[in-house]
């Protein structure tokens, strides 16, 4: 778990999720996927599958309607070598 | 699950205990709590000094999920108590959130004299186009041929605009929003709260489970695609300019940031006068 270089740590309480889908939906990176399992409200709740891609743009988190993601960026070390210029673009899909 | 177990940034901020809200799957009023508790948060605003006053409605509850100072007042009849609780204590930073409704139906008169006096409270409008808790009626905002609940053959009244309003009756700053420009509505509720004056935001949010239903707008979703995709951002125009078509054009921006003297400023410069006069008069 700990080899994958990683920006962010994404933390959501599926307890307050009301499955509006709306992370799913408005991230670039497509992190988030609708999973099968559902919260004690009846809700299906988002995970993010692909949290490793995620840039902390934090469009999910101001959108959220639930206030129910929190973005923990964890590598500053990764965001300054990827926002060098000389640096590569590691890995990543397109957006969209 | 210990991830359960994090705490958000926005936790000092909100009562947790309270959550899940009430409101509806997909409802933009969840963002503009967000928004807000990140404005208060910039704008670095001691959580003893912040008063919440909201009406009657589905925006009314917002408060309750505040972890500041706050009041659930009669339908109407927030910007009253606000203006109270602002000159009685004019150290306060006194916020009226209320939906569309409650502030231009039932407290209208009281929400032009409020901005004519320029009293330095800010008040948040959150735009959901119908009367989204008592079921779906037809309000003053609703677009024209929308299907509502008394209007199940289409709205045939002219619907208000609400930033012409505020700038017509003398507020001191005035914007539009929509729920889908998250930061910007952030900066601008900082901005509202910093403001000397009366400062008027409006947010146009969605309201799916109710009007979009009925009007077959589809899912949350596609209510906020539609949203971001009719909204343009144009600052400083004219608002008399500022359309509100919901399915051509949404004019978002600022559109007013004037100085004026406010309220409660007037109000002490008078007090102290008469004050010396009726000295004078009794040396």
């Amino acid at each position: 778990m700990d080899e994958i270089e990683r920006w962010a740590h994404i933390h959501i309480r599926n307890s307050e999720c009301k499955g509006c889908r709306f992370c799913v939906e408005i991230c670039p990176k497509r992190v988030y996927e609708m999973t099968t399992t559902y919260n004690e409200q009846g809700y299906r709740v988002p995970h993010p599958s692909h949290e490793e891609e995620c840039i902390v743009c934090r469009r999910c988190e101001t959108a959220c309607p639930d206030l129910a993601i929190y973005i923990e960026r964890v590598n500053t070390r990764l965001m300054r070598l990827h926002a060098s210029p000389s640096s590569q673009m590691i890995g990543g899909r397109r957006c969209g | 699950m210990s991830r359960e177990k994090i705490k958000f940034p926005l936790d000092g901020l909100l009562r947790r205990d309270r959550f899940p809200h009430l409101w509806c799957q997909g409802c933009g009023l969840g963002i503009i709590l967000g928004a807000f508790c990140r404005a208060v948060q910039e704008a670095d605003i001691d959580l003893d000094r912040l008063v919440v006053i909201s009406g009657i409605g589905c925006a009314a509850r917002l408060p309750g999920y505040l972890n500041c100072d706050s009041f659930h007042a009669t339908h109407g009849r927030a910007i009253p108590l606000a203006s109270g609780a602002k000159i009685a204590n004019p150290d306060l930073k006194v916020v009226v959130i209320g939906g569309d409704g409650d502030l231009f139906a039932i407290g209208g008169n009281h929400f032009l004299h409020a901005a004519r006096r320029n009293i330095e409270i800010s008040v948040i409008c959150s735009n959901n186009l119908n009367y989204g808790m008592t079921g779906g009626q037809q309000g003053p905002t609703t677009p024209l041929q929308a299907l509502t609940k008394t209007t199940p053959f289409g709205n045939w009244e002219e619907p208000l605009n609400l930033v012409e309003l505020a700038a017509a009756a003398g507020a001191a700053y005035v914007a539009r929003w929509t729920v889908t420009h998250t930061q910007r509505l952030t900066r601008s509720l900082k901005k509202g709260l910093e403001k000397e004056g009366f400062a008027f935001i409006e947010v146009v949010s969605p309201c799916p489970a109710i009007y979009g239903e009925m009007n077959e707008q589809g899912s949350a979703w596609q209510m906020w695609e539609e949203l971001e995709v009719v909204s343009r951002i144009q600052d400083s125009i004219l608002p008399s300019e500022a359309s509100f078509d919901l399915h051509e054009r949404i004019i978002c921006g600022e559109f007013i940031d004037r100085e004026r003297v406010g309220y409660t400023l007037r109000l002490r410069q008078n007090r102290n006068m008469a004050r010396q006069e009726v000295l004078a008069g009794y040396g």
